[in-house]
């Protein structure tokens, strides 16, 4: 009975409140809402900044040369700017780009800034890969375009290790390898099969092609060795 | 078949490396059998010019390569040998299993072609038709493999070879 008699009176309390409609309290009210809203939103802002991890909160004071801008109108705001620093328009005076202590890369020489040497001239991989989707002739068959227009390595499905991997490119020298293929132990290029190299024709021509496919992957030193043992004999 | 699809595609959704394309049984890998002291030979029959193809052989056990003049020594024994075809140098490869083996090793051969000077397999329409030949005497089996390289649609006389399984002589 104690608590219902407090209750009522609260109650009471507020019924007075809103049903005296002068125009002074009402007036009041608001001006009582509105500061209570504002605490309410700083409150929750800073609370929310902390318990979510969010680096900024939204309630912050502006950048120092922001404020020199907004009030000095002097300065560009380079803060605001969507050109990368340092960056200078042409026809623009000097005066009124960016304050040279602030642009990191204008006090370097250009003289300073090194060559890219002609191993790293290699187009880039994601651009390679780009270049590589070719709707009408893909290098990579029609179902690798989608990943290469996205700037992703082609796939293929290996039967003999039965997954599926993703072309490799060395940026550096630009050569392109699977994965797959090095698993094998042993694996001989091109130059191992110097000597199974066998023609049906049988004519000079081929048999000189041969000659020379043979000097050039150097299993000529293997018949020097052959021979050079029969001399000693 | 969705033709929207590349047999490579077909293969990689399916993990498997036979297909059915027309009718025809489509393989990502050729595989046969090779008895001790049997010898396999590869003959390329037709070879479509514009791309540089090649063959791609592996074992489960080494093979030796069998020289095509005695004045050339013998071929290493490797399990894992490619090439890549060229007719106006040679026509013709030879592989041959060591005598001395007494399991029968297995034979992998697929088909690759070359992109910027690498080798390339398995992507885009790839794929080859193995057709069964009346054995020839003197031979175990005799194949001829139609294969597609990956660029462009399906063609499948892109690189076409013989494939034999002979056995040695005895005395070789």
């Amino acid at each position: 009975m104690r608590e219902r008699i407090e209750d009522s009176r609260f109650l009471e309390w507020l019924r007075e409140l809103f049903t005296d409609a002068s125009a002074e309290s009402m007036f009041r009210w608001v001006i009582v809402a509105w500061a209570i809203l504002v605490l309410a939103m700083v409150v929750m802002d800073r609370f929310g900044s902390g318990l979510l991890g969010r680096s900024r909160p939204l309630v912050q004071a502006p950048p120092e040369r922001a404020r020199t801008w907004r009030w000095g109108r002097r300065t560009p705001p380079t803060t605001y700017s969507l050109l990368p620093t340092g960056t200078t328009l042409p026809g623009v005076s000097s005066a009124a780009s960016t304050p040279a202590e602030s642009i990191p890369l204008s006090t370097r020489p250009l003289a300073a800034i090194p060559e890219r040497s002609s191993a790293s001239m290699v187009v880039p991989n994601l651009v390679y890969w780009q270049d590589a989707a070719d709707p009408v002739a893909p290098l990579f068959g029609y179902e690798n375009n989608e990943r290469l227009g996205n700037g992703e390595a082609p796939e293929r499905y290996n039967p003999i290790t039965g997954r599926v991997e993703a072309l490799d490119r060395d940026e550096r020298t630009g050569r392109l390898y699977w994965p797959g293929d090095s698993e094998s132990p042993n694996r001989l290029g091109v130059d191992g099969l110097t000597a199974t190299l066998t023609t049906v024709a049988g004519d000079e021509t081929e048999a000189g092609a041969i000659d020379d496919e043979l000097h050039e992957v150097g299993a000529d030193d293997a018949l020097d060795a052959a021979e050079f043992g029969d001399e000693e004999e | 078949m969705n033709p929207a699809r590349t047999l490579a595609d077909r293969f990689r959704t399916q993990r498997t490396d036979r297909i059915r394309v027309d009718g025809n049984e489509v393989v990502s890998l050729f595989e046969t059998e090779l008895p001790a002291g049997a010898a396999i030979e590869i003959v390329v029959e037709t070879l479509r010019s514009g791309t540089t193809q090649g063959i791609a052989l592996r074992s489960d056990q080494p093979v030796g390569v069998v020289a095509s003049s005695p004045d050339l020594p013998d071929g290493p024994q490797t399990p894992a040998i490619d090439t890549f075809v060229d007719t106006t140098v040679f026509d013709m490869v030879e592989f041959a299993a060591d005598a001395d083996l007494q399991d029968i090793t297995c034979i992998q051969l697929w088909n690759t072609w070359t992109i910027d000077g690498d080798e390339q397999a398995w992507t885009g329409n790839s794929g080859m038709i193995v057709e069964e030949l009346e054995t020839p005497d003197g031979a175990v089996a005799q194949h001829r493999v139609w294969c597609s390289d990956g660029l462009g649609n399906p063609s499948f006389d892109d690189l076409v070879l013989v494939v034999t399984v002979t056995l040695s002589e005895p005395g070789d």
